[in-house]
């Protein structure tokens, strides 16, 4: 447990160390990248706004010198002191109506009124702008900037949008001898702040207000009257009491960097999730693939040396598996020759004990039997020495059983034609089956011949048949078939019989194991000590109440085998 | 009597004789003689509305070639002169006085925008000129800026706004109180347009509010900020009063916003202009209600099919409204000039025009516009439709479709704020 642990623990260690390496970089870069991109769009756009605030304040500034300057053109033309002078009774010459036109051409001017000494309406354009406001103009909030006053402004109402004057004195020698009064467009003022909207973010207002009044407004890009939302920053007055300001539209103006921010910090977040998990996951499988490993060595250190392992892992984990599946099968042979052979040695050792100390008494025993039996008169007498003869031969038997098992001949390999031996077989055994009602059923090609001692094959398939008769003791079907595979012979050998648990079938080859009557339990494993000696295989495959099929492989003789691969030859060309 | 009394008397029947001869003979070529009319007219021939001017000239040209040909004006010799007012006032008032003090001419006519209309109406006002307008549609011309020898020969934005309120009334208010917004140009022509708008709606008892008005100027090349303050704003309606150029431009810049989706699109006074078709093409939205003075697929007449082809052959292009505009002028004029004989009598021709009626080809069969005496705006019917795709007057890829025709009342319609 503790080794495995330690294991497991080494496997972690390994991967949590890789899950840090690749942790700390990705959290110091994502942290220092969020510090640097936080300061570096703070401060593009703090400077951006400053300096697109700084932009549209000289645009405004720029546009109202503009029509300031027209306005002092307009006043200072020697011509249009003497049309001021000479009142509304004399009409503008046609060059002065043309100067008037050029002036009001501009769609950022409304329409221009002219007024004498007295304030009297003297002329305007174009004509139909002659406002009944004029009487009024002096109620509206009032800031003086230069060498002219600014009015207003109106914000839009009645389907009509909103605008503001521009007045100036006309002077000539010093004194005032009329006033001109330039109508003038709000949102040509306003839209020049337009590269401050950004949609959704924040736009730009122009806040005005007055010395002679309280009243302030503020008005959109568009020059419509709006209440602003909350305040970023405003800029310096550009005429007394109008600024500019920026408002955001109810969101923060960090906003969106924000959101780009936070949405970095999650995938950063989710990429070291992303990692941890399959680090985990990496641990886990890796573990689950050691462990059956580690499992197995265990089970080996317990003496189980019949524990295999799954080769499904991958790559190296598969190779590993199969090495100790391969390491472990061959422990198992190996260990089990060895304490056969040590078995054997004891056995043969004791089978030869137990035939010098019992076979000499026997045959004793019998050579004394026989002349009792010739002397003695009564038949009676004669029956029970015949008994005893009898079971010292049976006894006899049994020992050259158990000799035969702990010191097995050699066999001397010939090639034998499987039909005899069959026939011999089925000869020796007919009078059982027919007794037993045993149905006998022969296929498959018996013509092949094995390279066996034929006489251990036929003690090896007598005693499988007797077995089989056993198991079927009030009838049955006995199927013996023969096939001739590449290089080897098979004889299968099938009953309908009562078949064997798992527990019986396992042990089905021990020696000394029996589930018969009377039996020494040596037949089977007599029979697999003979078949493995001629390099055959024995497999035995049974279910309970289904019956036993038995199955013998041996190789087959050299003849046969290269009459088969002849044929084949053949047969492919 | 005496030899020298019959002398004397052979003598006066002699004297009588060749006066009566020479009398007669020299009425005869006073009567055989043409009368000319001389007109000049103002259009913009560059710029951005240079193609109302273009299209006009065309118009008056194909005016002038069917005076020739047509027995009833066989006796006039009708004249044209073109000016380039650049769309400018300064310049269209330089124009006029250079028609009027050097050419001479007899009627000014045309001008498409309003305010320089607004202008040149001041220039002739003093001079006493006929000045028959074609194209600017401002109320104010023809109320409380009328002059005794204005005329105007197209619909102005109060009838096409009648319709529109008329077509609203009927079609989107239904028990709903109507969130309306307004954009347009930021000169007379815009206000006149939306008051006239907003007072039909409330004659026609239209329940609405009002959630913005915005006025860009003239030939604004950027309405991304307008657009979006129209979205902000969610109306129901929102009412156009853009023409040419700048309707072309604002549609395409709101074509790929929600702006169409989200509100009732309405156009009622230029909207429909084939100009503004041509010009999108297939950025034209469907769905869009819009009208205009002209259309080239309604009526369906012959007199208008006539007037759509012969201007397509002459140049390869389907005609503005501004076309019909300048050939109704021309046609208006000649007419009253064949009415009235002369070109000298003022108040003659001034009551000729004043119940001036003749068949244009903008009017519908059965109908022929009229002149209401006191505005001295003419009469016609006003169609609304919906566009729809339809590229058979090329380049369009769409046109107007499920007409709804509003007949003008008999008398231009006084409206109370502009009283």
């Amino acid at each position: 447990m503790r080794m495995e642990f330690n294991r497991l623990v080494l496997v972690k260690r390994y991967l949590w160390g890789s899950l840090l390496v690749a942790i700390i970089p990705l959290a110091l870069m994502a942290g220092l990248y969020d510090r640097y991109s936080s300061y570096l769009h703070d401060k593009l756009i703090v400077e951006r706004i400053d300096g697109d605030l700084q932009t549209a304040l000289v645009k405004m500034q720029g546009f109202l010198d503009t029509q300031i300057y027209h306005l002092e053109n307009l006043a200072d033309l020697p011509e249009f002191g003497e049309f001021l002078i000479r009142g509304k009774t004399h009409s503008a010459s046609p060059q002065l109506t043309d100067f008037f036109y050029l002036i009001t051409n501009s769609q950022d001017i409304y329409g221009a009124e002219f007024f004498d000494v007295e304030g009297e309406l003297v002329h305007s354009i174009p004509t139909r702008s002659i406002s009944t406001l004029s009487q009024t103009y002096n109620q509206l909030p009032i800031v003086k900037t230069k060498s002219v006053e600014i009015l207003g402004p109106i914000a839009p109402k009645n389907g009509k949008p909103g605008w503001f004057l521009i007045r100036k004195n006309v002077i000539r020698l010093g004194e005032k001898i009329g006033t001109i009064v330039l109508k003038v467009r709000l949102t040509s003022l306003t839209e020049q702040a337009s590269l401050l909207y950004r949609v959704g973010v924040y736009q730009p207002f122009l806040n005005t207000a007055s010395l002679n009044t309280t009243f302030r407004q503020s008005f959109s890009v568009v020059g419509t009257q709006e209440i602003p939302g909350s305040l970023i920053t405003t800029s310096t007055s550009f005429l007394p009491g109008w600024t500019l300001s920026l408002h955001s539209f109810g969101k923060d103006i960090a906003d969106p960097r924000l959101y780009i921010r936070y949405l970095l910090l999650i995938f950063v977040a989710l990429s070291a999730f992303g990692i941890v998990a399959l680090f985990v996951h990496m641990s886990e499988r890796l573990a689950h693939l050691i462990s059956p490993l580690n499992e197995g060595a265990r089970s080996i250190a317990k003496g189980d040396f019949s524990v295999r392992v799954s080769e499904d892992g991958p790559g190296e984990i598969k190779s590993l598996a199969k090495s100790f599946n391969e390491m472990s099968a061959r422990l198992n042979s190996l260990i089990h020759t060895r304490v056969d052979s040590e078995r054997r040695a004891a056995l043969g050792n004791l089978a030869a004990g137990i035939a010098h100390e019992v076979r000499n008494p026997l045959a004793i025993i019998s050579t004394t039997i026989h002349g009792l039996k010739r002397s003695e008169k009564d038949q009676n007498r004669k029956d029970m020495l015949e008994i005893i003869n009898e079971e010292i031969i049976r006894t006899d038997g049994i020992v050259e059983e158990f000799l035969d098992y702990a010191r097995p001949r050699e066999p001397k390999n010939e090639a034998t034609l499987v039909r005899d031996v069959l026939n011999s077989v089925v000869t020796l055994t007919s009078a059982t089956m027919s007794k037993q009602k045993v149905k006998l059923n022969r296929t498959g090609d018996a013509s092949i011949r094995l390279d066996v001692d034929s006489s251990h094959l036929r003690q090896v398939l007598m005693n499988i048949v007797l077995n089989s008769l056993d198991a079927m003791p009030d009838g049955g079907h006995l199927t013996i078939r023969t096939t001739r595979n590449e290089s080897s012979g098979e004889i299968l050998i099938q009953d309908s019989g009562d078949g064997m648990d798992d527990a019986c079938l396992k042990k089905a080859q021990t020696p000394f194991f029996t589930s018969k009557k009377g039996g020494t339990g040596l037949g089977l494993a007599i029979c697999s000590q003979l078949i493995s000696a001629n390099g055959g295989t024995l497999n035995i495959e049974s279910e309970l109440g289904n019956g036993t099929s038995v199955s013998l492989t041996f190789p087959l003789a050299k003849s046969d085998a290269q009459t088969k691969l002849t044929s084949r030859k053949a047969s492919d060309q | 009597m005496t030899l020298q009394m019959k002398v004397f008397i052979s003598f006066l029947y002699f004297f009588s004789f060749c006066f009566t001869l020479f009398s007669e003979k020299a009425f005869a070529q006073d009567s055989n003689q043409s009368l000319q009319v001389n007109i000049g007219c103002l259009y913009p021939l560059t710029g951005p509305a240079g193609l109302y001017g273009r299209d006009s000239v065309v118009a008056i040209k194909m005016a002038q070639d069917f005076i020739k040909q047509s027995q009833r004006f066989s006796n006039l010799d009708v004249r044209v002169k073109i000016g380039d007012t650049r769309s400018k006032s300064l310049r269209a008032v330089q124009l006029t006085r250079s028609f009027i003090e050097k050419d001479q001419i007899d009627f000014l006519c045309g001008v498409v925008s309003s305010r320089i209309a607004l202008a040149v109406n001041e220039a002739t006002r003093k001079r006493d000129v006929f000045f028959i307008g074609t194209d600017h549609a401002s109320p104010v011309i023809v109320s409380e800026a009328l002059q005794p020898y204005y005329f105007r020969m197209s619909n102005g934005t109060r009838q096409s706004m009648l319709a529109g309120a008329k077509y609203i009334k009927t079609n989107y208010s239904k028990g709903k109180r109507l969130k309306i917004a307004f954009i347009g140009p930021d000169y007379d022509y815009g206000y006149s347009a939306w008051g006239d708008l907003r007072a039909f709606l409330k004659e026609q008892k239209v329940e609405f509010e009002i959630s913005g008005e915005f006025w860009p100027k003239l030939f604004e090349p950027n309405y991304a900020i307008y657009i979006q303050k129209l979205i902000d704003l969610k109306p129901d309606i929102v009412i156009n009063g853009h023409w040419g150029h700048d309707l072309v431009t604002f549609i395409k810049q709101a074509k790929n916003s929600v702006l169409f989706k989200q509100s009732v699109f309405m156009n009622f006074d230029a909207g429909g202009n084939f100009e503004v078709l041509s010009e999108l093409g297939k950025d034209m939205p469907l769905g869009l209600v819009l009208s205009a003075r002209h259309h080239v697929n309604w009526p369906p007449t012959k007199e208008n099919k006539n007037f759509v082809e012969t201007f397509f052959s002459r140049t390869g292009r389907y005609p503005s409204y501004a076309a019909q505009g300048a050939y109704s002028g021309i046609m208006a004029i000649t007419e009253a000039v064949k009415q009235a004989g002369t070109v000298r009598d003022k108040e003659k021709l001034r009551h000729v025009f004043e119940n001036l009626k003749l068949k244009l080809p903008e009017d519908p069969d059965g109908f022929k516009s009229f002149m209401d005496p006191h505005s001295h705006q003419i009469l016609q019917v006003q169609a609304i439709g919906k566009t729809v795709a339809n590229d058979r007057f090329v380049p369009a890829k769409a046109s107007l479709s499920d007409w709804r025709i509003y007949y003008p009342p008999s008398k231009w319609p006084l409206l109370k704020e502009s009283k």
